[in-house]
C-alpha cells in the first residue's frame, strides 16, 4: 500500500479514489487498504465530516 | 464548428482543459467511423484523437502493444500481420453496416469497446487490455496498468474504458496483450438449420474439447439462400484436420477451406449483410438458447425481423423494419424478459435521440455511472448525450 505513491501519480491515485468515492461515498469498506493512509486522508475526513 | 486536433497528450490535456473552463462540450472523434453510434452529441466543438497516431512500441516477443488511441486499425493491423500475431479480440469494422467512411482507429475500439467473432474464445476487447493512458475532463492525464500482464495493484480504470464511448475520459495510449496468429484455419457449415436447431448445433460442438474459435447461425438470406450455421477451428493444419474431423464425425458439416472461411467470418464480424439493407440494426445479448426465442416472440408480433446470430447465439443481430417505435418498444420488452442487453446500433439519428440507445440501466447501476461521470468528467463536457439524454 505504501508503495502506492512510487506506481502512480498524485492524479493516478486521485482517480482511483474518485472510484472509491462513488462506490462508498463514506469510505467505510476497509478504508485502510489500497491507498496509503495519507493520500487518502482529506477524502477520508470529508467523508466523515459528511456523516457527522 | 471547431475541430481540434492535438498531436501531444500535453496539447489533449490542455484542449480538454480549455474546454472545461469555457464549459464547451466537446464531441470525442478518431476516424470517425463509428460516430453514428449511440445518441447524437451536441458539441460545437470536436476534439479529434487522428493526430495522436502511432505505434508506441511492439514487442512481439513479450506479446505486448501499446498504441496511441488515433493509431488507424489498418496500421496496427499490418504491424501484427508482419510478426504472424493478432489481437485476440478480432474488433468488428463497422464502416460497411453504418455506411460510414475514414479509418477506424484502436480509440475507437476501445471506446465502444467493440469484439468480433472470437470474443468467445478468446475474450473481449477489455480482457486484451493492460493499460491505458486517458484525459478526464478536467484535462489531468491520468495513467493506469502498463506494458506487462502482471500488474495488479491499485483500482483497474483500464476495463472501465473499454465500451465507456468517450464519456469518462479521452483516450491517448492503450496497451494489450497479443495473440500468435493461428497457421491453419477451416469453417464447418451446415445449411437448412432453423435457428433453434442451428444454435444447439453449435452448442454441441463448443460443448467437445475441439476448441471452435467462432460460432454463428445466419438466417435464410443473410448469408446464402438457405440459413446457415458455421463453426471455425484454427491452429497448426494438422490439429485442424484432426479436430474437424471429428466435429464432421458428428454432424452433417461440409467444410470451407482457408479463404473462404476468412471471407465468412470477416462478413459476419462486420455484419456487412445488413450493410446497404433498408432498416434499424439491433445488437442484443443474452444467453445463447435465448436467441432464437427472441426473435420467434417478435415475429409472432408480425415484426419482420432477420437475424445474424453470433458468440453461438449469444449476440444476436437484428435487422427489422425503421423508423418504428413500436418495433423498438418490442424488442426492449422481449430482451428485458429474457435478461438480454440490446442496444440500437443503426438508426436515423432523429431515432437514436428520441428513444434510449442503450439498455437502460437499473436505478442502483445508474446512479453508480452518474457518480462515476460526475468524477470524471465534473462539467458534463465530453460526448454529453452520447449515453443517455
Amino acid at each position: 500500500r505504501d508503495l502506492m505513491e512510487h506506481q502512480f501519480s498524485p492524479a493516478d491515485l486521485a482517480a482511483q479514489m474518485d472510484i472509491k468515492d462513488v462506490f462508498d461515498p463514506a469510505w467505510m469498506f476497509n478504508p485502510a487498504k489500497v491507498f496509503p493512509l495519507r493520500v487518502s486522508e482529506a477524502r477520508r475526513d470529508a467523508a466523515r465530516l459528511a456523516a457527522e | 464548428m471547431t475541430i481540434l486536433t492535438p498531436t501531444t497528450e500535453a496539447d489533449l490535456s490542455e484542449a480538454v482543459a480549455a474546454a472545461a473552463a469555457d464549459k464547451a462540450p466537446l464531441e470525442i472523434a478518431g476516424g470517425g467511423t463509428r460516430m453514428a453510434l449511440g445518441r447524437p452529441v451536441q458539441a460545437e466543438r470536436t476534439l479529434s484523437t487522428a493526430g495522436l497516431s502511432g505505434i508506441t512500441l511492439y514487442e512481439p516477443g513479450a506479446l505486448t502493444l501499446v498504441a496511441q488511441a488515433g493509431t488507424p486499425m489498418s496500421e496496427i493491423d499490418a504491424a501484427l500481420a508482419a510478426e504472424n500475431q493478432m489481437l485476440p479480440f478480432e474488433p468488428m469494422d463497422h464502416r460497411s453496416l453504418l455506411g460510414t467512411g475514414g479509418e477506424p482507429t484502436i480509440g475507437g475500439v476501445v471506446a465502444t469497446g467493440t469484439s468480433g467473432p472470437r470474443r468467445l474464445q478468446r475474450g473481449a476487447c477489455r480482457d486484451a487490455m493492460i493499460g491505458v493512458r486517458l484525459v478526464d475532463g478536467e484535462g489531468t492525464a491520468v495513467s493506469n496498468g502498463g506494458r506487462v500482464m502482471k500488474n495488479v495493484t491499485g483500482y483497474d480504470l483500464v476495463k472501465l474504458m473499454a465500451g465507456s464511448w468517450g464519456t469518462l475520459g479521452v483516450l491517448s495510449e492503450i496497451s494489450f496483450k497479443l495473440l500468435p496468429a493461428p497457421a491453419a484455419e477451416v469453417t464447418l457449415v451446415i445449411e437448412g438449420l432453423d435457428a433453434a436447431s442451428g444454435v444447439e448445433a453449435l452448442s454441441e460442438v463448443l460443448a467437445t474439447p475441439q476448441e471452435v474459435t467462432a460460432a454463428a447461425h445466419a438466417d435464410p438470406g443473410v448469408l446464402g439462400d438457405a440459413s446457415q450455421t458455421l463453426v471455425r477451428i484454427e491452429g497448426l493444419e494438422g490439429s485442424v484436420a484432426y479436430r474437424s474431423k471429428q466435429i464432421i464425425a458428428g454432424g452433417d458439416w461440409s467444410v470451407r477451406e482457408a479463404q473462404a472461411s476468412r471471407d465468412v467470418w470477416r462478413q459476419i464480424r462486420d455484419v456487412t449483410p445488413f450493410g446497404g439493407q433498408p432498416g434499424d440494426v439491433w445488437r442484443v445479448s443474452l444467453k445463447p438458447t435465448d436467441g432464437p426465442i427472441l426473435v420467434g416472440e417478435l415475429r409472432e408480433q408480425g415484426i419482420a425481423a432477420t437475424a445474424l446470430y453470433d458468440w453461438a447465439g449469444g449476440l444476436v443481430w437484428l435487422l427489422v423494419p425503421d423508423d418504428n417505435a413500436a418495433i423498438a418498444n418490442a424488442v426492449r420488452e422481449s430482451t428485458k424478459r429474457l435478461g438480454g442487453h440490446a442496444t440500437l446500433i443503426r438508426a436515423p439519428a432523429s431515432v437514436r435521440a428520441a428513444i434510449s440507445v442503450f439498455e437502460p440501466e437499473n436505478p442502483v447501476i445508474e446512479r453508480l455511472s452518474q457518480g462515476l461521470r460526475a468524477k470524471f468528467d465534473p462539467h458534463g463536457i465530453l460526448n454529453p448525450g452520447r449515453m443517455r439524454a
